[in-house]
């Protein structure tokens, strides 16, 4: 009986232990597939299903200037997003785009009804980059008509650029994306970019969103910032000198750098026309807009019109290349000393024309300069005494500068697009140079080089022969401010010898004082340079002027390139129309860094006296008193004594300047047309403003003789007040061409 | 003891009577030394009354005995082992400390929302500042300034020779005009010669 039992006991342990093992053996190997085999696949579908991950946009870092002002920030912004397919009807429909183009101001109606015409979307995109206060009326548009299903709002990022136009060739813009399109932004995408964070939020059986309790996030990095060398007042100073430059000439544009010479830093770095980086699509040119405008067909309207605006985005000194005519000879000229072909006593007799093989080369000076030395043929720009100098070095000798001075390759300045010489394109390669490219190179004709190459260059021969790296970014800073990387001033080579820079210094000094480029003297400052105009090679009829500087002369600190484009005025050599808007911007820029100004004798002579303090004394007195120190009375009123004015004392007027004296409470301020004050020479533009009760104040080559106003402050039949000073603007257009 | 104050009984009945109380009645110790009864010799004559009144006493005795026993047993019935009040004392701490903590974790989760608004409102106000800040240079940039400076308000640039340069290459430093800080000797050599000055 026992026996039967335990018989039994075995047979139904062997049953249970069948099924079990065959159950869960099922299952073990179910649980096998989901877990190893299809282990990826099941665990994006169940993360799908169960959290919900949204990214964190990261903050692009900032760009500061080199005093630290914001040029570039990013911000918290929304986009808003209609759903379609959750639309009722048409009326519903109009009524949203009617309410949202309202509430944006700058999209059509019709242009959001077109978009969410396809009821079948369930996401399309309105807006982006929408400000707190606009997405804040769209979200009491939402809730006010319960709209809750068919808007939403999502979390975007803006780039604000608080000066607009300030520096945007050279800060340039980010896309949609948040990523860099054109200068800095492009170039420092990377470095710019941040690391973008994450909400990893649990989702119920409903797939809702569960409590910030089951919620884990990764907060984003912002992305590092930039300090450019860049300074905003010398930047302004450039802008502005451009910009006058390109309305005063009728040029298709101007563009210009600033340079210190010792370190390579850019300091300022400007192409005009510009455009605005908060709209960088936007095209605001009349000019272009005029153009485009006759323009019928939409589509050919279009690609002109986006063509226009990639050109408004072009940062010319980087990606443009021009012949730099005369301004090359100041290589020249250093090549020849320091091989010893040259030197400062070298006279040439100029006759106003050189045979080169079967052609011959004019000066620009058809009677010729006659003999003259080495300094004398700078200043006035000789081209056959600089083509003998060229000869005289030989093409081996004078490819070796030429490849020295850095025109044969990029300069690698930290700013994209710059332009890529190419050998036997852009310039003559040392195999194909043969005497006519020789002598052609020699003054700086038939090859191209790039602004950025030029003043780089030209800063080398400053600072003491040393050919500096450009950089446009100083230093590198995190989130915290701290300082990451900072770039330290790299010399790439000695191309010339101390000696010698000073010996071209000096020439290019005489250049300023009595040559050329007399229209960058500036009084108190010692300023070196050369003016440069050459025909384009690749536009029949049409001209580069270019004028290049550097002050002080004795301690050179910076150095000026401004190149015009196209001028249409009726003179368009770089020492007429360059040279003014150089010196101003030198002058500037030397105030600006504290530069003190030293004045000669002569300069002080000429230089603006300051008011007495007449107002309590009879008019008699008064007039006494001024006459005495060469001033003019201009009396208003009927009244004995004088009761204001204007200027007031202390004012700095010109020399023979008339102040305005009230006799009478009751008319004060008292008012006339402003004169024209153009075409004249300094005695009689002070004669005229006097005369009609203004006083002027002289900027440009004030202490040449032939100088002519060329510019007034105040335009010609402006109401303003009697005794307020005009600026006007004063230039030579005598020996100064130099093509 | 407890039974003595009682008037529902009146002890002095059975005062003559001893009986001899049965083993297993003996009592308990919870009961008072003086309630102790005395074994006494029986009358004759009054044999019937006195069984009699043994039986109502033993019977009251018994009935007081099994009132005692029950008072005990439900006493002890009714005092709770330490073991259960342990139990329920940790099952209290526990009910409270979930209960706190299901408290905090509301909290917890109030000021998480709280933090989350706060930090949300935080971002808008930086990205209005931003862009407020952007509207602000843009509306006093430079060349703004300078138009309204000279077009507006009629001002004219600083000449560079109206400005005045100071060397400060060999240090920032001011002399003080004022008293001199002299010793007692030096002043009252200063007030002889005084003295001579004015002899002489």
């Amino acid at each position: 009986m026992s026996k039967v039992n335990a018989n039994l006991k075995k047979r139904c342990i062997g049953a249970i232990a069948v099924i079990l093992v065959f159950g869960f053996g099922i299952d073990i190997l179910r649980l096998f597939y989901f877990q190893v085999l299809k282990s990826d696949e099941y665990r994006v579908k169940a993360e799908a299903q169960q959290l919900s991950d949204t990214l964190i946009t990261a903050d692009r870092g900032v760009i500061y200037d080199a005093s630290m002002n914001v040029l570039a920030e990013s911000a918290a912004a929304w986009l808003v997003y209609i759903n379609p397919s959750e639309i009722e009807d048409d009326a519903q429909a109009d009524f949203i785009a009617k309410g949202l183009a309202e509430i944006f101001g700058d999209i059509k109606p019709e242009t959001i009804a077109k978009k969410i015409s396809n009821r079948k979307y369930s996401y399309v995109k309105i807006k982006d980059k929408v400000a707190y206060n606009k997405k804040s009326k769209v979200s009491a548009f939402i809730k006010e008509n319960k709209l809750h299903e068919i808007i939403g709002i999502d979390p975007d990022t803006k780039r604000y650029y608080p000066f607009g136009n300030f520096a945007s060739t050279v800060i340039g813009m980010t896309n949609s994306d948040n990523n860099g399109r054109a200068g800095l932004e492009l170039k420092y995408n990377d470095t710019l970019t941040g690391v973008p964070g994450r909400i990893i939020t649990a989702r119920d059986a409903n797939s809702r969103l569960m409590k910030s309790n089951y919620e884990t996030k990764y907060d984003a990095e912002q992305g590092t910032s930039l300090v450019l060398t860049i300074d905003k007042s010398i930047q302004y100073y450039l802008e502005k000198g451009l910009s006058q430059a390109v309305k005063d000439n009728d040029a298709l544009s101007a563009y210009g750098i600033v340079m210190d010479v010792n370190t390579g830093a850019i300091l300022g770095m400007a192409t005009m026309p510009d455009y605005n980086l908060n709209e960088p699509s936007v095209l605001t040119n009349p000019d272009i807009l005029a153009e485009l405008e006759k323009i019928t067909d939409e589509d050919e309207y279009d690609v002109a019109y986006n063509n226009a605006v990639f050109l408004s985005w072009r940062n010319k000194a980087i990606s443009d290349t021009y012949e730099p005519g005369s301004v090359f000879k100041l290589f020249t000229a250093a090549a020849g000393i320091e091989e010893g072909v040259v030197n400062l006593n070298t006279t040439y007799n100029c006759v106003g024309a050189i045979q080169v093989a079967d052609n011959r080369i004019r000066c620009h000076k058809h009677e010729g300069h006659g003999t003259q030395d080495l300094t004398k043929g700078l200043m006035n720009s000789c081209n056959p005494f600089f083509i003998t100098v060229g000869q005289n070095l030989g093409t081996e000798r004078f490819y070796k500068y030429f490849e020295a001075f850095g025109f044969t390759k990029k300069t690698n300045i930290d700013l994209p697009a710059e332009a890529q010489p190419v050998a036997d394109v852009t310039y003559h390669s040392k195999e194909n140079m043969g005497i006519s490219q020789l002598s052609s190179s020699a003054f700086g004709q038939t090859f191209q080089v790039s602004a950025i190459q030029m003043i780089t260059a030209v800063s080398a021969i400053a600072n003491g022969g040393k050919l500096m790296k450009p950089h446009v970014v100083a230093k590198k800073l995190d989130q915290a401010g701290n300082t990451v990387y900072e770039t330290i001033p790299q010399v790439q080579r000695q191309v010339i010898s101390e000696s010698t820079s000073e010996k071209v210094l000096s020439m290019m000094e005489k250049v300023v004082s009595d040559g050329t480029g007399r229209n960058a003297y500036i009084p108190g400052y010692r300023v070196a340079g050369k003016t440069g105009t050459s025909e384009k090679l690749t536009v029949d009829g049409e001209y580069i002027a270019s004028f290049v500087g550097c002050a002080p002369a004795d301690d050179p600190q910076i150095a000026v390139l401004i190149i015009i484009d196209e001028p249409q005025s009726a003179v368009h050599g770089g020492g007429a129309i360059a040279a003014p808007v150089a010196g101003a911007v030198i002058e500037q820029t030397l105030e600006y860094m504290n530069v003190e100004p030293v004045y000669t004798p002569e300069e002080l002579s000429k230089l603006n006296a300051v008011t007495p303090d007449v107002s309590g004394l009879t008019v008699g007195g008064a007039k006494t008193t001024l006459e005495k120190q060469n001033f003019t009375a201009r009396i208003v009123g009927n009244g004995d004594k004088v009761i204001s004015q204007y200027p007031v004392s202390g004012q700095s007027i010109p020399m023979n300047g008339v102040v305005v004296l009230y006799t009478e409470t009751d008319n004060t301020e008292t008012s006339s047309s402003v004169p024209n004050l153009l075409g004249l020479s300094i005695s009689e533009a002070n004669q005229r403003a006097v005369n009609s009760g203004y006083n002027i104040r002289i900027s440009g080559a004030s202490l040449d003789s032939e100088v002519i106003s060329y510019r007034q402050s105040v335009e010609e039949g402006t109401e303003a007040s009697l005794g307020s000073t005009i600026t006007v603007y004063f230039k030579t257009t005598t020996g100064v061409q130099d093509d | 003891m407890a039974y003595r104050g009682s008037e529902a009984y009146d002890f002095s009945l059975f005062e003559p009577q001893i009986i001899e109380e049965p083993k297993k009645q003996q009592p308990r110790t919870a009961k008072p030394a003086g309630t102790a009864v005395k074994p006494q010799k029986k009358a004759p004559a009054r044999k019937q009354f006195a069984k009699t009144t043994t039986t109502v006493k033993e019977n009251a005795i018994n009935f007081l005995d099994n009132y005692q026993v029950e008072v005990e047993r439900s006493a002890q019935q009714a005092s709770v082992p330490v073991s259960v009040k342990k139990a329920l004392c940790f099952v209290a701490v526990c009910v409270s400390l979930v209960v706190t903590l299901l408290v905090m974790n509301t909290r917890c989760d109030t000021l998480m929302n709280e933090i989350s608004a706060v930090e949300n409102q935080i971002e808008i106000a930086k990205g209005e500042n931003v862009r407020l800040n952007a509207e602000l240079s843009s509306i006093i940039s430079t060349d703004k300034i300078e138009n309204y400076a000279e077009n507006v308000l009629g001002m004219v640039k600083a000449e560079n020779y109206q400005i005045s340069y100071i060397d400060l290459s060999e240090g920032d430093e001011i002399l003080l005009s004022g008293e001199k800080t002299v010793n007692g000797e030096s002043e009252l050599s200063g007030k002889i010669k005084e003295l001579f000055a004015y002899i002489f």
